[in-house]
């Protein structure tokens, strides 16, 4: 999948997408490889707001196209029943899940941030902070949150390491510590 | 002049000529201490080297190999990581590239951030405002003469190093950063260094081919095209002793600031592509802290990384401005 069309599931995702880039995914929904991305990127975002993972096996295509189109009214989900997602042409014979109240569109809305970033790099391992380390920050620094990261947030945290340790190896001349800074988190999913 | 006298002023005189040989002492190891820390800068990119080492972070340590030269006026590298999954890493100049499990090459778009002007940052050399430096003795490392050397911080705003350095080459063969509470959170050895006069340019190729692979490109600004043409991002923090290294991207929303050891970045984007949490997220002595910030009804991220302890990356990303100009 090329690069253009993740930005494009991203950018719906925050419904921050025009109507070119919906275009560009409606044209796809053929394609099983987007629609794997589309339901890992909702399964690694329920897992990062600590939701239970819901209406990843929706296919919400069909009532998007035709909501463009003008067709359908808007609704929300709780109005609806099953029967009604189907006349609106949503598949949800798959899943009994219903969708979340959420005007046209914003279904997605509430999944929030991109993961794009995220799913750049695979995961490994799940990643355990030195709890040493942790109590030891958080027993000194009062107001300061130290997070403990999933797997899919390490995959994050490693690629902004990489951002940083690039131009720092570059542009400061260290030696090879900033590298050596990324080489050893390949195991945990560079 | 009476006895008493006499002997309150030899006294006095004695103390001063001890106060004064102290002080110079104090004074030549601390010029020492520079010294050999310059030689260790020189040594990391002219020197070629090929080795082993552990490096431990947090609860996470591994070991790898590595191969440096300093050829054709650009400094090349390639570390190796064995243990675990396959990953190797690269460095031509300034090009960077993460090969993962011989089926993935992973690099920085930085295309729009060239900035010659930031290399005139090389050697630049720790303020002594801001850190002690002091030699602290001899040790035995790897089977060669180091010379330890303790760069310890004044302040709480950025991390203590200790440092094992080679007596001959001025190569780095040992090093922990510590905490504020002098506890490491990162430590660096060699288990086994040469210093070949010679090296191959096999040595500093990836043994599988660049083109058999899959790219993975990881742009280092991540502006959005939306954002008004007129506005840029500055840090209104900048903690002391720490300079500008770069400040770049259509917007300045990617900076790099350094005190000569230690460096952080501060990234500025647009929220959605923010997948950390807010907050701090530590590992070793990389922190990585997540902040949202609200200009105009709109919401951006601010991300500082680097090797500085969470206050002081949370007081910088609470302190970066967004300024129309």
């Amino acid at each position: 999948m090329d690069e253009r069309t993740r930005e494009s599931i991203s950018a719906f995702m925050d419904d921050e997408a025009n109507e070119l880039e919906i275009q560009r995914l409606l044209s796809k929904t053929g394609s099983a490889e987007l629609l794997d991305t589309w339901q890992r990127y909702h399964k690694v975002q329920d897992l990062m707001s600590g939701m239970p993972e819901r209406m990843t096996s929706i296919d919400v295509s069909a009532g998007v196209a035709a909501a463009i189109r003008g067709e359908v009214p808007e609704h929300t989900a709780q109005q609806s029943s099953s029967n009604d997602l189907h006349e609106r042409g949503l598949d949800a014979s798959s899943t009994s899940t219903p969708l979340p109240a959420k005007p046209k569109y914003s279904a997605f809305r509430m999944y929030g941030s991109a993961v794009a970033a995220c799913m750049l790099l695979a995961v490994g391992l799940f990643y355990q902070p030195d709890s040493a380390q942790q109590d030891a920050v958080n027993s000194s620094n009062q107001g300061l949150v130290v997070n403990q990261l999933t797997a899919e947030q390490i995959s994050s945290f490693n690629e902004y390491l990489l951002r940083h340790s690039e131009q720092s190896t570059v542009k400061v001349s260290s030696g090879m510590a900033p590298l050596i800074r990324v080489a050893s988190v390949n195991s945990v999913g560079i | 002049m009476n006895l008493r006298c006499f002997k309150t002023i030899a006294c006095c005189l004695a103390l001063l000529l001890v106060g004064s040989a102290a002080y110079s002492d104090v004074a030549r190891d601390d010029s020492d201490a520079v010294a050999l820390f310059s030689k260790m800068q020189r040594a990391a990119l002219h020197e070629s080297y090929r080795g082993t080492f552990m490096f431990s972070r947090g609860n996470m340590s591994s070991t790898m190999r590595v191969v440096h030269r300093y050829h054709n006026d650009q400094e090349q590298e390639r570390l190796t990581q064995l243990d675990g999954e396959m990953g190797e890493i690269l460095r031509r100049g300034s090009e960077v590239m993460c090969l993962i499990n011989g089926q993935r090459l992973v690099q920085v778009d930085k295309d729009q951030l060239v900035n010659p002007a930031s290399n005139a940052f090389d050697g630049y050399m720790p303020g002594h405002k801001h850190y002690n430096l002091s030699k602290v003795g001899y040790e035995r490392i790897v089977d060669r003469s180091s010379i330890k050397l303790a760069i310890n911080a004044k302040d709480d705003v950025r991390y203590s190093y200790q440092l094992w350095i080679d007596e001959q080459s001025g190569l780095l063969l040992k090093s922990h950063v510590l905490d504020l509470e002098g506890r490491a959170l990162e430590s660096f050895q060699f288990t086994h260094l040469e210093l070949p006069s010679t090296t191959t340019d096999s040595e500093f190729e990836f043994e599988t081919s660049e083109n058999s692979v899959a790219h993975h490109r990881i742009p280092m600004s991540r502006a959005d095209k939306r954002w008004p043409e007129r506005l840029m991002w500055e840090a209104a923090y900048i903690p002391a002793g720490f300079m500008s290294v770069e400040s770049s991207g259509a917007h300045h929303n990617v900076m790099l600031y350094s005190d000569g050891l230690a460096s952080y970045s501060v990234f500025v984007e647009k929220l959605k592509t923010a997948a950390l949490p807010e907050g701090a997220s530590i590992v070793g002595a990389t922190v990585v802290y997540l902040s949202k910030l609200d200009y105009e009804n709109k919401q951006y991220s601010v991300t500082v990384v680097g090797e500085i302890p969470a206050m002081t990356a949370m007081k910088v990303a609470k302190n970066v401005r967004a300024v129309m100009q």
